[in-house]
């Protein structure tokens, strides 16, 4: 039996019937718009020598994009950015914006858990 | 939980699916894809299945490598391509509508083949005396709106009574033996009916292969068995589903009824054309 009668055969079926099933999913999903939500960083720049930063690591953010889009949302490596110098020694609370993230154009921002962020400002003794 | 956690995180990244909905959907489309790929697969005598898979394949591949007019040229032809299948499945779809199936009468024990050796022994005899024999052999489908009976026997199969018509003066060997797979002898004598004549009218190919012709158009409509069994082995046929093997010995003939009869893989793997048979008329 050669390898077409194989692949041909009731036998193969529902692998085919599998196959062709997903391929055409995808082809009338693949623009859709769908929400997921994704582990984005907290990251500070413009931070001192002697202070120390405390603050979570990470906040969830939920995206609404094209699923077309979900492969590459993590090559952006969306984070949030904070410049230290606006932060005053002790605790902060930082209310956090959409526009924070860097995040592709097709790819808009529902919601932020937590919304608000606590950082600490710790100064370090200084070297001599 | 990690585990399903783990495993729609794979589905994600991999597949792009992201709920279990979407599962869902995919489930739901392949499911109708299976029932109607089984339905083109049931017509045995075009691969409907395999166009079914070219055009569909083709779809895919054109929107997913950005073949955009190819993709629309297919899209748009969707509605042709699918009236094309319907009509050259239409054969079964006549099948179902205009012929009715026989109502299986529940046997208590699976139908015994035994008749079928002695219905073959008493052809073989038959051919040394220089009778040729084609049967047919009902199955599921019913074969009264294809084949006109002379009179109604409705008896079982017996190596006694078969004798006495293949022996008798007003059997004709250009005429069918009919017979059910139960082993019930319908009629002797039957011959086909318009709706075959009249379809072999402008195909027939000479008189010689008539019968052959006769047998494959019958077994494409229905699911009927029909072998032909003559003194000269060159002439012996078998044909089923549509498909003749000609040029085969009876021993080969016999065993490939008990194959198709039991329901056991069709063993149509005798290439057709050349003769297996080393002796002229072979016996058990």
């Amino acid at each position: 039996m050669t390898l077409i009668k194989i692949l041909l055969s009731k036998r193969f079926l529902p692998l085919h019937a599998l196959i062709l099933g997903y391929m055409l999913w995808m082809a009338a999903a693949y623009n859709t718009t769908i929400t997921t939500t994704i582990n984005v960083p907290i990251i500070f720049y413009n931070q001192s020598e002697n202070t120390i930063i405390e603050s979570a690591e990470t906040v969830q953010a939920t995206l609404a994009l094209a699923r077309s889009t979900l492969t590459t949302i993590r090559l952006y490596e969306p984070a949030i950015y904070i410049d230290a110098q606006t932060l005053h020694l002790g605790k902060n609370e930082i209310l956090l914006y959409g526009k924070d993230i860097s995040l592709p154009d097709k790819a808009n921002l529902i919601k932020l858990v937590p919304a608000h962020s606590i950082i600490t400002l710790l100064q370090t003794e200084s070297q001599s | 939980m990690e585990l399903v956690f783990s495993a729609l995180s794979w589905l994600e990244q991999t597949f792009l699916i992201t709920k279990l909905h979407d599962v869902l959907e995919i489930f739901i489309v392949s499911f109708s894809l299976y029932h109607f790929c089984s339905w083109l697969h049931s017509d045995y005598t075009k691969p409907l299945l395999a166009y079914f898979y070219s055009y569909g394949y083709a779809v895919c591949f054109s929107y997913f490598f950005h073949l955009i007019p190819l993709y629309h040229i297919l899209l748009f032809t969707a509605p042709i391509f699918f009236i094309l299948l319907l009509i050259q499945h239409q054969k079964n779809l006549q099948k179902h509508f205009i012929l009715q199936h026989n109502t299986a009468l529940t046997p208590a024990t699976i139908a015994k083949t035994d008749w079928l050796d002695s219905l073959v022994r008493s052809i073989l005899i038959a051919t040394h005396h220089n009778k040729s024999v084609t049967c047919i052999i009902e199955q599921r489908d019913s074969l009264d709106p294809l084949l006109t009976k002379p009179f109604s026997l409705g008896v079982h199969t017996q190596k006694e009574l078969v004798d006495i018509l293949l022996a008798s003066d007003s059997y004709d060997s250009k005429k069918v033996m009919w017979i059910t797979a139960q082993g019930t002898m319908i009629s002797t004598n039957a011959t086909w009916s318009e709706v075959i004549t009249s379809e072999l009218l402008f195909h027939q190919e000479s008189a010689k292969t008539y019968p052959q012709q006769q047998a494959q158009l019958i077994t494409q409509k229905t699911d009927a068995l029909v072998f032909h069994i003559s003194p000269e082995t060159e002439q012996n046929f078998v044909a089923y589903q549509g498909k003749i093997i000609a040029h085969i010995s009876v021993d080969q003939i016999a065993s490939m009824l008990h194959a198709i009869l039991t329901h056991k893989t069709i063993p149509f793997t005798f290439p057709q054309g050349k003769s297996y048979d080393t002796h002229k008329n072979s016996s058990f």
